[in-house]
């Protein structure tokens, strides 16, 4: 399915004629958010606490008030204050994109939208200039200046995802929690991240409006990723060595396919991209953008397209042209063997026999912080390994006498229990009903330091349960 | 016996010149270093390794003399921290009486320490007391440990290579320090020090053996009753056999417990009463000369066997030590290509080494577990890319493991020459770890080898001697 991104905001705009003839009013459009929602400590993670976030929203037409999805996961309650200091009304999340890092929120109550008034979001964007950045703060509308500083494709700030990004300087502190940014009266986007140097990081108008249209259509096929990794060719040897002669400074080559386990699909290592989606490939990995200019690839795959759509690649392969059809494969967290994210979800655990297992994925990597064994960035870096759909951890062991002697064991990863992979924590509760002999046997990847432990099954369940207790764990599982 | 220990204990000053593990044909401005030794019989001087690697010129100085004598490294074991010294003026050991080495020394025993310590130039003394003994990483090599003694006994910068003396004999070696503790010092006992005497009888230096095995407690009730073990405290299992250990593959099993070394009963712990002290098990090991027998009771599939397992030196596996020898190198096209090794990670910077990426310390630390041939494996790294218009535009970023040259997997040096000489093509092409690929075109390579190497002051393009005997 192609694109029509700009129809999308024409529409937009349409349905917002009437508040867009006026003079754009701060006051009027932008938000406060408030979000109450729950984290997890992924060592302990049976336990929960709450945390508050406060960020920015605007409305863009009726019932619709956009911001950033970062700080919703986890949400339970989303409160919104409009004019600096309303009551605050309750907001329902109408849709939530973390690949893209957008949310669509909505107040039920109509007084809510008495006096407001929607802006329309930009269908392009300035690449040079001033912008101006808004927000409450305090009952008050602060504005701050920001100046261009250039457009360029980069990964989201929630995801992998590579797409269109706005950088802009701006003396504006604290930023990075959705601030509207606006040319004029025109939005051209929300901030997504800050950093020191007082650069702000910018979500563009038009990813936005793409994504909201994916999110709008009954059937969203989400944004599409490129499964591969590329390196620039400026090596005039490379080109030559692999017969490609006379075409300097053209082409990247493939340096790694379906690292994420997305998509094996149409390329090889060591193809030569020199053009995708009709776009010439140069030997930096950028092409000519109609309206912005040299962008990276990257964001080809999200700049006119989503997730199933064929994009044609020009590659040379084996000393010859060839018209390569990429199915662009929809990003997905949970194909990886070590997910980078687990939005929205609580952290799933299984203790048994006061071992306590884990699905590695990235917030468990992250709450290890410097006591992760190098092993498991190994593991996160590594090329795909075959047959095995995730890992799981042994995370660490809970003393107790049934486990005398494991005391020590902590962030090993489970290859097989019982003789069955452990793939997930399923599999963990499945190999677990079937003892050997009255034992089990527990083996773990064998790159670790430690390669097996054995343990009683039949004290198992009473053990079990004894732990939970003494350690106050609620719950055996959560899977 | 020495009645006065001290005139037998001398100062070392070592001139030494390092190598650049980054830009392998270079070597380090000269750094002198101190440290201390003392004379054992045959008029030798025993000092620590790390006191004279390196060395380019090393002086001695006897007690109370301003003479300095020039001295020359006769061995020198890495591994556990020891070297001997000889001093071809024979004058220089008139009226010195040898050390003799004495035995474990007890826990809660006095010793002193003797050594010319920084921070002035007459000999030091510290008394203190024996505090603990048992396995410690000896720094200077940085993958092996062995018995270790203890001491609060001060021990600084300077007194590496001293005695530690009780009772008139030699009862250790002082050799490091910990960070982060306190009155606590290190020196390396009796045992070790009389292993490396013997071991050097024949004329060379070979090493400690190692039997290549991961002993694991075995004090889970279930664990030793799945292996119809007793629920005693004897007996702990090897988990894993580490390669490349050929004998020890074909003589030992995974799961195996061993009941006994040597005729000692080994705890579920792995440890042994040794001299009073409980200590790993693998002390017993490193009684063994390279290439001799230890005897093992195991508990295999239900009942207790006994055999004989030879152990070896094993070099192969110490990219993942610290090295002692010039680092190979290569230069193609101004490429600069050498050994992946612990002290090429080091040289790089904490910050630059941990940003190599887990991939790159997998080979260093993790990947020669697989295999024989993987574990004697020496990954080489791009470490430089010399610039030259012919090179100017090579993609790949320096750091990064080379795996492939022209079709050919490359696990060492030799691989990487043998397979560039080999190659009949117009080109090199090489695959790195990262998945990136390059290529050199051979002419224009050759022809900018001799300016790089004037260019650049490189006397040789390569030094490709194996690293280890």
């Amino acid at each position: 399915m192609i694109k029509s991104s700009f129809t999308l905001a024409f529409l937009l705009i349409a349905s917002l004629g009437l508040a867009q003839a006026r003079a754009f009013s701060p006051k009027a459009a932008v938000v406060e958010i408030e979000i109450t929602k729950k984290t997890y400590d992924y060592r302990m993670p049976w336990v929960s606490r709450n945390e508050q976030t406060h960020k920015n929203g605007i409305l863009i037409g009726q019932n619709q008030i956009l911001t950033t999805a970062d700080g919703f996961s986890g949400q339970y309650l989303c409160r919104i204050t409009k004019g600096g200091e309303s009551r605050q009304y309750t907001a329902q999340i109408k849709w939530i994109d973390f690949y893209a890092n957008i949310a669509m929120l909505d107040v039920s109550e109509p007084i809510f939208w008495q006096d407001m008034e929607p802006v329309k979001l930009a269908k392009k964007i300035p690449q040079s200039g001033d912008l101006q950045i808004y927000r409450w703060r305090s009952g008050r509308i602060e504005e701050r200046a920001a100046e261009i500083i250039r457009l360029y494709n980069d990964t989201n700030k929630m995801s992998f995802l590579q797409h269109l990004k706005l950088s802009a300087s701006s003396e504006i502190t604290g930023a990075g929690w959705a601030e509207v940014v606006f040319d004029g009266a025109q939005l051209v986007g929300l901030t997504e991240s800050a950093s020191k140097d007082n650069r702000i990081n910018i979500l563009p108008a038009p990813f936005i409006i793409s994504v909201i249209e994916d999110n709008q259509s009954s059937d969203n096929p989400g944004l599409g990723t490129f499964d591969f990794s590329w390196m620039n060719a400026k090596n005039p040897a490379l080109l030559k060595s692999k017969g490609l002669l006379n075409m300097p400074d053209r082409g990247v080559v493939v340096t790694e396919v379906g690292r994420r386990r997305l998509a094996h699909n149409s390329l090889k290592v060591g193809d030569v991209i020199l053009a995708i989606d009709g776009f010439e490939v140069d030997s930096e990995g950028k092409y000519l953008d109609p309206e912005y200019g040299r962008l990276s690839i990257s964001g080809l795959a999200t700049r006119a397209h989503s997730a199933k759509d064929i994009i044609f690649m020009t590659v040379w392969r084996d000393q010859a042209n060839h018209r390569i059809a990429y199915t662009l494969p929809r990003a997905q967290f949970s194909k990886s063997l070590i997910p980078n994210e687990h939005y929205d979800a609580s952290p799933h655990y299984l203790v048994a026999g006061g071992l306590l297992f884990q699905p590695l994925n990235g917030p468990l990597m992250r709450a290890l912080g410097k006591n992760k064994p190098i092993l498991l960035d190994y593991y996160n870096d590594r090329p795909p390994l075959e047959g095995r759909d995730g890992i799981v951890l042994l995370s660490t062991v809970l003393p107790d006498d049934y486990n005398r002697g494991y005391e020590d064991i902590h962030y090993i990863m489970v290859d097989q229990i019982n003789g069955l992979v452990i793939h997930r924590l399923e599999d963990v509760k499945a190999a677990l009903a079937q003892p050997e002999a009255g034992f089990h046997r527990i083996q773990f990847m064998p790159d670790e330091a430690i390669h097996q432990i054995v343990l009683d099954s039949t004290k198992m369940p009473k053990a079990t349960e004894r732990i939970l207790q003494h350690y106050r764990i609620p719950k055996p599982s959560s899977l | 016996m020495a009645a006065d220990p001290e005139k037998s204990v001398v100062q070392i000053i070592n001139y030494a010149q390092g190598p650049n593990w980054v830009e392998p044909w270079r070597f380090s401005r000269v750094a002198s270093g101190l440290g201390s030794g003392f004379v054992i019989k045959g008029n030798r001087i025993m000092t620590n390794a790390h006191v004279v690697s390196w060395s380019k010129q090393v002086i001695v100085h006897r007690y109370q003399d301003p003479k300095p004598y020039r001295a020359t490294v006769e061995f020198i074991g890495h591994d556990c921290d020891l070297a001997i010294l000889k001093v071809e003026d024979e004058a220089f050991f008139e009226g010195i009486e040898a050390l003799q080495i004495g035995e474990l020394p007890a826990t809660r025993s006095s010793v002193t320490t003797y050594g010319y310590p920084a921070g002035g130039r007459q000999i030091s003394y510290t008394r203190g007391v024996i505090s603990r003994i048992e396995m410690q990483r000896y720094a200077h090599i940085y993958n092996r440990s062995f018995l270790t003694v203890q001491t609060d006994a001060a021990i600084n910068p300077g007194n590496s290579g001293g005695p530690a003396i009780q009772d008139d004999k030699v009862v250790g070696v002082s050799f490091q320090g910990r960070p982060g503790l306190e009155n606590a010092g290190f020196v390396i006992p009796p045992n070790i020090i009389k292993h490396f005497l013997e071991d050097i009888e024949d004329g060379k230096y070979h090493g400690f053996p190692d039997a290549g095995i991961s002993l694991i407690k075995l004090t889970n009730p279930a664990f030793r009753a799945s292996l119809g073990l007793p629920n005693n405290s004897v007996g702990a299992r090897i988990d894993r056999i580490l390669q490349p250990f050929p004998k020890t593959h074909e003589l030992l099993r995974v799961n195996d417990v061993i009941l006994e070394v040597s005729k000692q009963e080994v705890g579920s712990d792995g440890m042994i009463l040794y001299e009073g002290n409980r200590v790993h098990c693998s002390v017993l090991f490193d009684e063994a000369q390279h290439g001799e027998a230890i005897t093992l009771k195991l508990w295999r599939a239900g009942k207790a066997i006994e055999l004989e397992l030879p152990v070896y030196v094993n070099r192969a596996d110490r990219i993942s030590g610290n090295q002692h020898k010039e680092p190979p190198y290569l230069i193609v096209g101004g490429l600069v290509f050498t050994e992946l090794s612990m002290n090429y990670l080091g040289s790089l910077g904490r910050n630059l080494g941990e940003s190599l990426g887990s991939r790159t310390h997998y080979e260093l630390f993790y990947r020669n577990h697989q295999s024989e041939e993987l574990a004697r494996a020496k990954p080489i790294v791009l470490s430089k890319v010399l610039k030259h218009p012919s090179n100017v535009d090579f993609g790949v970023a320096t750091r990064d493991v080379v795996t492939e040259v022209n079709g050919h997997t490359i696990n060492s040096i030799s691989d990487l020459k043998a397979a560039l000489i080999s190659n009949t093509d117009d080109f090199h092409r090489f695959r790195f770890l990262s998945g990136a690929e390059e290529a050199l075109n051979i002419a224009d390579a050759h022809r900018a080898e001799e300016i790089i190497l004037k260019q650049y002051n490189i006397p040789n393009a390569e030094r490709l001697e194996v690293l280890y005997d």
